[in-house]
């Protein structure tokens, strides 16, 4: 997890038990926290209990290998950003960080600008040299996906999860990720922006900068 | 079912039987005893009627021809007693039964008569004295007795039948206590059942031996359900990693394109065994009671859903065509009936070849997912864990399951119907 994080240009840091996580989140701060709610040695909500306690900013992801619709209501409730269950793919946890990180970094701003694309995150639109362009909400959520996994290659059933979510029954079918990748490339083309969505034969697309 | 009969019902039928029986024997019994106490009786009347005419005619002091005119007049006035005089006067007396018809009112009637045949003496001359009286004929008797009879068959086949119910219900109270109790046992629930006292020895020994089962049999189901809980929590953690080392690898560039597909279908069969994972715990968690229930709103979570697989359908080709009722308000969790209305749509996808068509109609009780398909499933099979209706489908063989699971939770009534090459599922609310 830490090496492909690492590959984002992230610096990443472990605390193996809940003393050690108590520990480091009253020493330091961190712009983003992985919580497994499986820590040896006590509960990992008690450790998100703490951070809030200290009036701490970091932003907190839960990851649990426990599915269970209570926790993540607690957590969430509690005061975490995100609540991710076992087994992710890295390029979704890349993206949910991405998306935390911009929140904290940006504050209230909800605009964000690569290159020649702006995307308002709030209005969910795409401007590409200043002409709007009009994406689907798939659509848009697969960039915001690529935005933050960039120059990682995503396979199609990463994609595929994404977009579909809990309709998990029909993620085999790739012709869905397919077509909507298709839209989005032309999409983004006809807009007059350089096609840096690459397909990765046999495997998945790759977002190059 | 139509040769069984209450356990009660047998040998009430033995004692109402066995009772004819003994009640029909008795009236010949019955005959034979009151015949016998008639006659012996009428006999005895009989020998009084002969002593008195003897000592009657001698203290009269009639001689010759008055003595003559009244026994005549006697015999005048007693039809079926003759007074006649006898040539010797030693002979037997003899005892007789006779039928003789007498004319009266202008009817025959045919009467049986006890007789005596005797000899007296009357002033020094023997008479030949016979004494007839009327017995209640053989057939009155028995059509009597029967008649009797009857009336006590009835009034104990009745009482029969009234004390029998009478017990049933207190004596096998405790048992029909028991079968409803069992009837209403779900291992699902895991409510241990409390069997009523009784002071019935047999049923107290059924009501233990009963509760042993239920609770060995609710442990092994608990200990079941933990077992497929904890098994599906211990492969999230590697299989997490697994997910994680595949992407980590894609990123290598130096990969050949065999590499690439080898690793495409690694990651295919990893994304399948994470699902089928999901489905286990999901199924276990519905098992397990951790959902809460609230008032939804179908129609609206409905509609939403259609909204997302007709993006999918319209890659597939395929038709969805939908009719749905507004404000259907159904009581249940909303998490579950998401995942009861998504894997009924995505079933009625996956199921149907491209260019297919799915019709959904929703009203206040009931939701029909109906596709297009060529041969009928098997219906028997149909909700069972792992089985796929077809071997080439994508599916991990839950979501059918689930949707059964989900809806007995909520006591709805899931159906599956074929008709005109359409596969029609629906649920009932």
């Amino acid at each position: 997890m830490a090496e492909y994080l690492k590959g984002e240009n992230y610096l990443c840091e472990f605390a193996e038990t809940f003393q050690q996580a108590v520990d480091k989140i009253s020493a330091f701060s961190y712009d983003c926290i992985l919580l497994d709610l499986m820590l040896p040695g006590g509960d990992g909500l008690k450790v998100l209990e703490e951070i809030k306690k200290q009036n701490k900013q970091d932003g907190v992801i839960i990851i649990s290998a426990k599915n269970s619709l209570e926790d993540k209501i607690r957590g969430l409730q509690i005061g975490a950003d995100d609540y991710l269950a076992k087994p992710f793919h890295l390029s979704e946890l890349s993206a949910r960080i991405h998306s935390v990180l911009r929140r904290r970094q940006f504050g209230s701003s909800n605009i964000l600008q690569v290159n020649e694309i702006q995307i308002d995150l709030l209005a969910k639109s795409l401007k590409v040299n200043e002409t709007l362009v009009n994406l689907t909400k798939k659509e848009f959520d697969l960039l915001l996906l690529f935005i933050g996994n960039k120059n990682r290659v995503i396979s199609k059933n990463a994609l595929a999860e994404h977009l579909s979510g809990d309709m998990a029954d029909l993620l085999d079918n790739h012709d869905f990720v397919y077509a909507h990748i298709k839209n989005l490339k032309r999409k983004l083309s006809d807009a007059g922006y350089d096609n840096y969505l690459k397909t990765v034969y046999g495997t998945g697309y790759k977002w190059e900068l | 079912m139509g040769t069984m009969s209450k356990l009660l019902h047998k040998p009430l039928k033995a004692f109402i039987v066995y009772a004819l029986v003994i009640l029909v024997c008795s009236i010949p019994a019955y005959y034979y005893l009151v015949d016998s106490i008639w006659l012996e009786e009428l006999d005895e009347h009989n020998q009084i009627v002969k002593e008195q005419t003897e000592s009657g005619f001698n203290r009269l002091k009639e001689h010759g021809d008055d003595l003559k005119r009244s026994i005549a007049l006697w015999n005048e006035v007693q039809p079926s007693n003759k007074l006649l005089p006898a040539s010797a006067n030693n002979q037997q007396d003899s005892i007789y039964t006779v039928m003789r018809t007498t004319f009266h009112n202008g009817s025959a009637e045919t009467d049986r008569y006890r007789g005596l045949s005797t000899y007296v003496q009357i002033h020094g001359q023997a008479y030949h004295l016979s004494v007839e009286t009327n017995v209640e004929e053989a057939d009155e008797t028995v059509l009597a007795i029967s008649f009797i009879t009857c009336i006590f068959i009835v009034l104990l086949i009745v009482g029969f039948i009234l004390l029998n119910r009478h017990l049933s219900k207190r004596i096998w109270g405790p048992f029909w206590n028991t079968l409803d109790k069992l009837k209403h046992f779900d291992l699902n629930s895991s409510y241990r059942i409390d069997f009523s006292k009784t002071d019935i020895e047999e049923f107290e020994e059924l009501n233990q031996v009963l509760s042993k089962l239920v609770e060995s049999s609710i442990l092994t189901f608990r200990q079941q359900k933990e077992f497929t809980q904890n098994a599906s929590h211990e492969l999230q953690t590697p299989l997490a990693l697994l997910k994680s080392k595949i992407d980590l690898l894609i990123q290598d560039a130096s990969l050949t394109s065999e590499q690439r597909q080898i690793i495409e279908s690694l990651d295919a069969s990893v994304a399948r065994v994470t699902r089928l994972n999901k489905n286990l715990l999901l199924l276990a968690g519905i098992e397990n009671k951790e959902y809460s229930a609230d008032k939804v709103d179908l129609s609206t979570l409905l509609s939403s859903q259609l909204e997302l697989f007709r993006e999918f359908a319209e890659i597939k080709n395929y038709a969805i065509s939908a009719s749905i009722e507004k404000e259907v308000w159904v009581k249940s969790n909303e998490s579950l009936l998401e995942i009861l209305v998504t894997n009924l749509l995505s079933n009625a996808i996956r199921h149907s070849s491209n260019e297919g068509n799915m019709t959904v109609a929703l009203d206040q009780k009931h939701l029909t997912v109906s596709n297009s398909g060529p041969v009928p499933l098997n219906e028997h099979d149909l909700f069972k864990r792992f089985i796929s209706a077809s071997s080439h489908n994508p599916g991990t063989g839950l979501g059918l399951a689930i949707i059964m699971e989900i809806s007995e939770k909520y006591n709805w009534k899931v159906s599956y119907t074929y008709e005109q090459g359409n596969h029609i599922f629906s649920v009932n609310f």
